[in-house]
């Protein structure tokens, strides 16, 4: 693939693993494991590098099982020696997750292994491979879902009323991330920023003004439940993907994200990932048995969700290191926060109503 | 002597000619179509980012007086922050905008709430 080097977000600095000549060990390490951990055997020819995604590197591949079956799965690891990012909950908690939402009725990939320090792959987890469509601009366009389209919003309500509820008191520790909390992260990400905003300086102003009243109603935040983040197919969402972002917090957060402008790929009028409204999305929410949250809430966290993205924006596009240059996909990310500064706008001014 | 071609005008050359036989050539690969976005972006920030900062300039010296434009860009931003300036006041709201829209005019001018406000520029 032409684009195998790139990823999203994360840590420059790692070496991909290269099948061809497999220096690191990599694909040798893999026949160990699906002989030995999977039941299987490992089909090295499917063995394909995946793009984006997280600050992982992301596998796909086919094992044939002991009863000759063809398995399709997907591996995701971050290799032995690289660095963690200082942001996610690492492999370990989001497959644990990952587990406990599909046992609460979350369309999941299903988790084969978590990988172990003698599996000698770093840490990260396999996972069933789901069919269907992830990137976002097809999944708006595309004729074949051109009859679930008009569903997906309320099924995305559906699907966040049940991670909303999923019961985290036997939980691994998740990071506590209320508005105060993120408020302060921003704040500080803002300052340390490589240049200033007056737009992002009012939003965080308009931010501190208006913060929500603590009511300690929190529970689990997907923390990037967006169009781009779900597999879909012809009869609707299939997968929640990349929970590393999960956290305690205010669900609003995850209503509000997923219809910010930035995930609506050119559909500006549809306000649910480009493909659906805000109020099917809580009709499917309030059905499946969530509280129904204020215009004000949503518009909250619509206002903290898109100020992160923009600054996440400049984030990227700063070199790994002085004097460093930064890739063509990370340098263009850093453009993009000038339309988070207008999106802001039309939030803070009300030309984008809830 | 003033320099010919132009810069920008050097680029759109470039871009042409990357876009219609460097980019085939490579099976559309995803960097070597970020790159020409990029220098596209480059060529509009050479033809527009002038006049554009000489009316933020302008704009600035109305809101605050004389000085830098960036000494004053600064003093807006801290303005901002404490509260002296409001996004109430009409001609705050409008600075605020008319930098945001010519920033996009030349980051990302496919940007769908650009587009919008450029279509429907209503209560502007």
């Amino acid at each position: 693939m032409g684009s195998a080097e790139q990823s999203e977000k994360g840590e420059g600095a790692s070496v991909p693993s290269d099948p061809q000549t497999d220096a690191d060990g990599f694909v040798t390490r893999m026949h160990m494991l699906v002989r030995d951990k999977l039941g299987g055997e490992l089909d090295e020819a499917s063995l394909e590098r995946l793009t984006g995604g997280a600050s992982q590197e992301t596998w796909a591949f086919e094992i044939v099982s002991s009863s000759k079956d063809k398995v399709r799965l997907i591996l995701r690891r971050v290799p032995t020696g690289v660095a963690f990012g200082d942001v996610g909950i690492g492999p370990e908690r989001e497959a644990w997750l990952i587990q406990r939402a599909g046992a609460a009725g979350v369309p999941v990939p299903p988790i084969a292994r978590v990988l172990e320090a003698d599996d000698g792959l770093g840490r990260g987890f396999i996972s069933g491979r789901i069919e269907g469509e992830a990137l976002a601009f097809r999944i708006n366009r595309d004729e074949q879902f051109a009859a679930i389209r008009p569903h997906l919003a309320e099924q995305c309500g559906k699907v966040l009323a049940a991670i909303h509820q999923i019961d985290l008191s036997d939980a691994p520790d998740l990071p506590y991330r209320p508005a105060a909390v993120q408020l302060r992260d921003l704040q500080q990400l803002h300052r340390g920023a490589p240049v200033r905003s007056a737009t992002f300086e009012l939003a965080l102003r308009w931010l501190e003004q208006n913060l929500p009243e603590d009511k300690g109603n929190y529970g689990l935040v997907h923390g990037d439940f967006r169009n781009g983040n779900l597999i879909v197919g012809a009869d609707g969402v299939r997968a929640v993907l990349d929970w590393e972002l999960a956290h305690i917090g205010d669900p609003v957060e995850d209503i509000a994200y997923i219809s910010l402008n930035s995930w609506r790929f050119g559909n500006i009028d549809k306000t649910v990932g480009g493909f659906g409204t805000l109020g099917q999305l809580l009709d499917g929410y309030v059905a499946a048995g969530s509280p129904r949250p204020s215009d004000a809430t949503i518009r909250f966290w619509q206002i903290m969700g898109s100020l992160r993205w923009g600054l996440v924006c400049w984030e990227m596009a700063r070199p790994p290191e002085e004097g460093a240059s930064v890739t063509v996909e990370r340098a263009m990310i850093g453009r993009r926060a000038s339309e988070v500064e207008l999106d802001l706008l039309d939030l803070l001014t009300g030309r984008e109503g809830i | 002597m003033k320099a010919y071609p132009t810069s920008a005008v050097m680029l759109d050359g470039v871009v042409q000619y990357l876009r219609s036989e460097a980019l085939p050539a490579t099976g559309g690969d995803f960097n070597m179509r970020v790159s020409i976005n990029i220098l596209e972006l480059v060529a509009r920030e050479l033809r527009q980012q002038d006049d554009a900062e000489a009316r933020e300039h302008q704009r600035l010296v109305s809101l605050i007086g004389e000085g830098e434009l960036e000494a004053l860009r600064d003093a807006f931003c801290g303005g901002i922050a404490d509260g002296s300036f409001d996004v109430a006041d009409p001609k705050v709201a409008q600075h605020l905008r008319l930098t945001a829209m010519d920033r996009l005019a030349i980051d990302q001018p496919r940007y769908s709430a650009y587009r919008r406000a450029v279509e429907s520029p209503a209560n502007e």
